[in-house]
């Protein structure tokens, strides 16, 4: 498949890509990139100007800084999958990087661009929202923040406005007795998720959760939120029937379409699953001790 | 029609090359370039036989426009051989796929042993299964794989062994390259290691 | 008769010793890179440099591309096609429909099975993707740019999805251009003693019966489907190079369609990024862009997308299958008894033997020995894409070793026998050869239980059944599975007299030239797709000539060098035109014996060949010898009074009968309670398929086909909507599985010869994608076969595990996996 012709544009600072976005008729940002270009190709989208994000060496870091994790937007999957500060201490970070695509795909595209994509499908909203991470935009009238929770609208739809582009995503910093993971079903290398489910907690000095986020991938229009999860943790302490019903809670909340990847209902249960193991992951990254019972 | 003008470094060679914006990395290094090895296979991304080396990193370049490596340089199949691992012959990784026999139709060949080379450069001993990662992002349809994964471990033998050698000034001798029966001491070769093959 | 075998060359085992290689006392040793050798492959060293020459590596001075505008719908009736705005494109030459074919009677192009099917439709499109008009342009963007711009007004027509829909009454029919088809019925079949297996089944202690789907695959090889047409207003000759598995019927068939003579049309398959069968049939691309180079009089190239590939290319199986056993109650199988609904899709374009409607599926009593057999089937026509090749199969014996293998297991699981014990007890014993089936096939050897045995020893088959007993007992999250498959494939199609592709009969040929320094060129009428003829046929040659395997060029895939053949699939290369090969060498060999007489003063009589080192010696003297190389010297340089100078030879075989290498596989999964998935803790495959060429090579084909097995039996699947969409029409709907689902093989194999075949070889490159899927499945219902489950469909997702495990009360809860403790330290967690 082969492009339809379109004007490409490398401004190299966000205030040029930000003039571009006002001045161009309805341009298309190119950052990554591993999804869009496929697009281009079916001609899916066709748009008369491409902003190729790619020469904005300011939008290129992932950083701590003023008690956030800053990931600007032209950080590659694979900078998350390689840096020691994510492995030492965002676990859910450091499991959904390797999960994305493949090794090559994770070397170009960018998890603001994933961010930005807004396919359910995609990992990083789920690890954003239960992070309760912001997106900074920025657009003629300068920057913006937005929650996590308020970004997405629908697939590929969210509430950045025309003329804005993602400059950094961002997550609090760890605090003490905090844990985060990242579970993901997926049939093969490669394949988008099935169904997935990042989640985080913080204890309190007694061992009760006293926060806890909870995303999922692939089983609504949107990642969402699992809020009665989440609600049902808090207050809790951390034991394998407050997770299972957390599981239960998640997978009520989630509206999977059955598709030739799995029957609804089974992603429904894979949800709960998913939350279960991820919170188990979770709890022993916060510090406690985990036994598994396996074969 | 809008044209850029760009320069690409393939294989330690610059080209200036004036292309539409749309045209597909692939198709500048096949089309413009004639470096005909790198291949096309899909068109969502994910068979990998596109696979080549910018800037030191395996990328699809079918999910590339040749605008955006604008200067950047690249490597494809065709620039192992002058790469100083191959000493004037072939690069270990080609070695490798020929001796463990790494290929059957040889269509997916060149992206893998492009991916090959990336693992390596990243990581000189990597184990099975870091070798299965590093390839996942590349399809086969002959070879079940498991050829492959030998034929990088091959190479990385191959080039710990050149670096001892050059190291050791000496060192122990190459294994025959030429063919052998499978029989220890048959064919006058030195035998062929059949790990995981027949009745091991 | 080719098949005569000259003075020694009986088939006999070539490589057979205890530990199961080489045994340098009957052939090597002589390091000449013959029969047994596992030399390294000729062919490689173009393909690891980037110097192959793929159809898209083709280029053309003035040559102009070819993009193909299809049909978004699955059934719709062409209203009007507006060409104007495409032809307004910059680039844009021309713009072809049916209409302009009609002009040059090119519009309809004959399928293998003798079905007419639409180059461009001309009235009706029967399939998603169909082939409405061709853009040709001065290169692909430009093409794609106009193809964008072709206006097709559809009438859309209420689709027909699946074969069980369409042969309902009210379906509409799709074939209303078959004079009198007035329903989507395309063929019945049957096979066997209907009345005999009847009376069995009616008497037998024991009768178990499974619904089965072979879901529909595509053999998706990683290069798609292409052409480069070149017509030659000078020479009146057309020059298409072509992704073709059989360049010389294509050739016919080309000339044919377009009435060109055949002299004057040269097929040439450059190197062939796979092919599994995918590219056997003739394609519309491949006619619009001839049909398009000889109309504008200039080289034009097509090339497909792999969407397009996937979605309007030959499918392989969707065959809906009924099986039956009846039993003694202590496990003996007297009879089987199946039935078939085959989707054909829009056309009958299946891809076999034209006297064999249902394939050799009539192979479906596998390697037992049963009293009765009987199969019935009956194909329909439905709005999807013409298919039925054989991917990677001998033409429908992966869908006939599937039905028998997963009903042994299901009759084992019913009786509560051990699988590899209820084998054995009705395996067809190795006395029994050559064995007459009860569906009429001759099988020419066979030791099934030796290679079952040593399977089994390599599994380490009762440690696994330990260990799933213990995981049950224990609760445990994941289960074993153990399956095993005792697989017999029937390869190699002719003889000619029952075989034939629209009409030529599936001989195959081999062409020695031997140069007078002592090298020679051999060309052969099949076509390598990865399968290593360059060597493999070197290696027999070399064997058969006393020749270094090094002094030998194999060519194919150019009609007009090479000798006509059929060329490669079903695993026929080495079961034809290897035998093909042996035969032209024995013949160089024979001459040369008698060059050898006239430069040795001996009568020719009195000249042998000794095998082991490669001469030509007088009996009793092996003092007074003499090379191949100098006999090539001599037979250009002194040639004898008595012969013809030169040293040459050409063979066509037809072979007196198919081969039937067989084997066992046994695999072991773990299944995950928690999510259904699976995974491969080992996988055994012991192969038998005769003498043994290149045992590297013969690996390499077991590997590449094991892996295409675990697509088959965990995810491969073309899938649709109910309005005929294809939802599983590209690379990242059609699931391949990568190096990380792929686990590492472990192989062996037996050695029983075949006696008819010259150098007693059967074939093997399909046998592993044969014989896997059915100890796939095997494997993961044995994991649940003591709750009582006797099926899984393919492709067998997660979700289809766990709703089986779920069903029998098998699935799990992650909170019984884990326990969190907070110990003494509980109240205050230690700090990360």
């Amino acid at each position: 498949m082969k492009s339809a012709p379109f004007e490409h544009h490398e401004p190299e600072t966000v205030a040029e890509a930000v003039s571009l976005l006002e001045a161009l008729d309805e341009p298309t940002i190119l950052a990554g990139g591993q999804s869009l270009v496929p697009m281009l190709r079916f001609r899916l989208a066709n748009p008369d100007a491409v902003i190729d994000l790619n020469r904005i060496d300011e939008l290129d870091y992932l950083e701590e800084a003023d008690g956030m994790l800053r990931i600007g937007a032209l950080a590659r999957h694979v900078d998350i999958e390689e840096s020691a500060l994510i492995a030492d201490r965002y676990g859910s970070f450091a499991d959904a990087a390797p999960l994305v695509a493949d090794p090559q795909i994770r070397n170009r595209g960018t998890i603001a661009g994933s961010v930005a994509q807004a396919d359910p499908k995609g990992d990083w909203a789920s690890v954003l929202l239960a992070h309760d991470g912001e997106v900074v935009a920025r657009g003629p009238d300068g920057e913006r923040v937005i929650p996590a929770d308020e970004f997405f609208l629908l697939p590929y739809d969210t509430t950045l406005d025309e003329n804005e582009m993602i400059t950094e995503l961002r997550v609090p910093t760890p605090l003490d007795r905090e844990g985060s993971a990242y579970h993901k079903l997926k049939r093969k290398t490669g394949d988008y998720a099935m169904a997935g489910s990042a989640v985080r907690i913080v204890l309190d000095e007694e061992g009760t959760i006293e926060t806890a986020g909870i995303g999922l991938t692939a089983v609504d229009i949107t990642n969402v939120r699992a809020t009665d999860a989440e609600e049902s943790l808090v207050g809790e302490r951390p034991s394998k029937e407050a997770f299972k019903q957390a599981g239960e809670l998640a997978a009520e909340q989630s509206h999977p379409e059955s598709d030739e990847h799995g029957d609804a209902s089974y992603k429904e249960r894979m949800v709960n699953v998913l939350t279960q193991r991820a919170l188990a992951d979770a709890a022993e990254r916060a510090g406690l001790v985990v036994k598994r019972v396996t074969a | 029609m809008s044209t850029k003008d760009i320069t690409l470094t393939v294989n330690g060679e610059t080209h200036s090359l004036t292309v539409e914006p749309r045209m597909l990395l692939i198709h500048a290094i096949r089309e413009e370039l004639d470096l005909t090895g790198s291949h096309i296979g899909c068109d969502t991304g994910n068979c990998g036989a596109c696979t080549v080396v910018k800037d030191g990193e395996a990328i699809k370049s079918c999910l590339t426009f040749a605008v955006q490596a604008d200067g950047s340089e690249i490597e494809t199949v065709e620039g192992m051989e002058d790469h100083p691992d191959a000493d004037g012959g072939l690069h270990p990784i080609q070695e490798g796929f020929e001796q463990e026999h790494g290929l059957q139709c040889g269509y997916c060949t060149p992206g893998m042993i492009m991916a090959g080379k990336a693992i390596l450069d990243e990581n000189p001993n990597p184990t099975e299964e870091e070798i299965r990662e590093g390839i996942s992002g590349n399809l086969c349809r002959c070879t079940g794989y498991q050829n492959i994964v030998k034929s990088i471990q091959y190479a990385s033998d191959k080039l710990d062994e050149n670096g001892e050698v050059a190291a050791a000034d000496g060192g122990r001798a190459e294994t025959d390259g030429g063919f052998t029966c499978g029989v220890e001491n048959c064919c006058g070769g030195t035998g062929f290691d059949h790990t995981g093959g027949d009745n091991e | 008769m080719s098949s005569d075998f000259t003075d020694g060359d009986e088939p006999r085992e070539f490589v057979h010793d205890d530990d199961g290689g080489p045994d340098p006392e009957t052939h090597c040793g002589h390091g000449r890179g013959g029969m047994g050798e596992e030399v390294r492959r000729k062919e490689d060293k173009r393909f690891i440099t980037g110097r192959g020459n793929y159809i898209d590596d083709i280029k053309k001075p003035n040559m102009l591309f070819c993009d193909i505008v299809r049909s978004p719908h699955a059934h719709a009736r062409i209203k009007n096609i507006d060409k104007s705005r495409a032809l307004d494109v910059d680039g844009v030459v021309a713009v072809l429909t049916a209409e302009d074919l009609l002009e040059h009677d090119l519009a309809t192009m004959p399928t293998l099975m003798s079905d007419t099917q639409d180059v461009l439709v001309r009235d009706k499109v029967k399939f998603q993707s169909q082939e409405v008009a061709a853009v040709i342009a001065e290169d692909r963007y430009a093409a794609r740019d106009g193809a964008d711009k072709v206006v097709v007004d559809y009438e859309v027509l209420d689709p027909v999805v699946t074969a069980e829909e369409a042969l309902k009454d009210d379906a509409p029919v799709i074939r209303d251009d078959i004079e009198g088809q007035t329903d989507n019925h395309c063929l019945d079949w049957e096979t066997g003693d209907k009345e005999a297996t009847d009376a069995i089944f009616e008497e037998a202690d024991v009768t178990v019966s499974e619904q089965m789907l072979y879901q529909r695959l595509h053999p998706a090889p990683i290069e798609t489907c292409g052409s480069v047409a070149d017509f030659d207003p000078g020479k009146d000759k057309l020059t298409v190079h072509m992704t073709s598995q059989a360049p010389h019927i294509h050739r016919t068939l080309f000339s044919q369609v377009s009435g060109i003579p055949e002299h004057k049309i040269r097929i040439v398959s450059p190197d062939v990024g796979g092919g599994f069968g995918n590219k056997v049939p003739i394609y519309p691309g491949y006619v619009v862009s001839a049909a398009a180079s000889y109309v504008l009089e200039r080289p034009v190239k097509w090339i497909e997308e792999r969407s397009e590939n996937i979605q309007s290319t030959g499918f392989a199986r969707d065959y809906d299958m009924t099986g039956e056993l009846a039993a003694t109650e202590d496990g003996r199988i007297q009879a089987v008894r199946t039935d078939v609904l085959a989707d054909h899709g829009a056309y009958n374009a299946v891809a076999q033997p034209s006297k064999f409607p249902a394939g050799f599926f009539k192979i479906f009593t596998g390697s037992y020995d049963v009293d009765a057999a009987y199969g019935s089937l009956t194909a329909a026509y439905t709005n999807s894409a013409p298919g039925g090749v054989a991917y990677r199969c001998s033409f429908r014996v992966t869908e006939a070793v599937y039905l028998i293998e997963r009903m042994v297991k299901v009759l084992a699981d019913e009786l509560d026998m051990d699988p590899a014990e209820i084998r054995r007890k009705n395996f067809i014993q190795p006395d029994q050869f050559p064995y007459e089936t009860p569906t009429g096939w001759n099988y020419d050897s066979g030791d099934y239980e030796a290679a079952l045995d040593k399977a089994l020893e390599m599994a380490d088959y009762e440690h696994y059944r330990e260990e799933q007993q213990r995981r049950i007992e224990n609760d445990a999250d994941k289960l074993i599975g153990i399956g095993i498959s005792s697989f017999t494939e029937v390869v190699g199609a002719g003889p000619g007299k029952t075989c034939d592709i629209a009409g030529v009969e599936m001989f195959d040929s081999c062409d020695i030239r031997v140069h007078p320094t002592g090298n020679a060129t051999v060309r052969v009428g099949v076509q390598t797709q990865g399968q290593g003829h360059e060597t493999t046929f070197a290696q027999i040659v070399a064997e058969e000539l006393g020749m270094d395997v090094d002094n030998i060029t194999v060519e194919h895939g150019d009609t007009d060098t090479d000798p006509y053949g059929l060329g490669t699939y079903g695993s026929r290369s080495t079961p034809v035109a290897g035998a093909a090969a042996a035969v032209a060498a024995r013949k160089v060999r024979d001459k040369a014996k008698s060059i050898a007489a006239n430069e040795l003063e001996a009568a020719e009589a009195d000249i042998e060949w000794d095998r082991q080192s490669g001469e030509f010696h007088v009996a009793g003297a092996p003092d007074r010898s003499i090379t191949i190389t100098d006999i090539a010297a001599s037979a250009y340089m002194n040639h004898p009074a008595s012969e013809e100078p030169g040293l040459e030879a050409v063979d066509y075989y037809d072979p007196p009968e198919m081969t039937y290498p067989f084997g066992s596989y046994i695999v072991v999964v773990e299944v995950d309670r928690e999510t259904g998935e699976v995974d491969f803790e080992k996988f055994v495959a012991v192969d038998d398929c005769g003498n043994r060429i290149n045992p590297m090579i013969i690996e390499g084909q077991i590997h590449g086909g094991l892996a295409q097995g675990i697509g088959s039996a965990m995810m491969e699947h073309v899938t649709f909507d109910d309005n005929g969409n294809v939802t599983g029409g590209d690379f990242m709907n059609y699931l391949l599985p990568t190096a990380k689902e792929i686990p590492n093989f472990e192989t062996g194999h037996t050695v029983t010869p075949s006696p008819h075949h010259p150098i007693g070889a059967k074939g093997v490159g399909e046998s592993p994608l044969v014989g896997s899927p059915p100890a796939i499945v095997n494997a993961v219902v044995d994991a649940m076969a003591h709750e009582g489950i006797s099926h899984i469909e393919m492709p067998m997702t997660p979700d289809r595990v766990w709703e089986t495990l779920d069903s029998v009360g098998l699935s799990r809860d992650p909170s019984d996996s884990f326990e969190i403790e907070f110990g003494d330290t509980g109240a205050e967690p230690a700090d990360d």
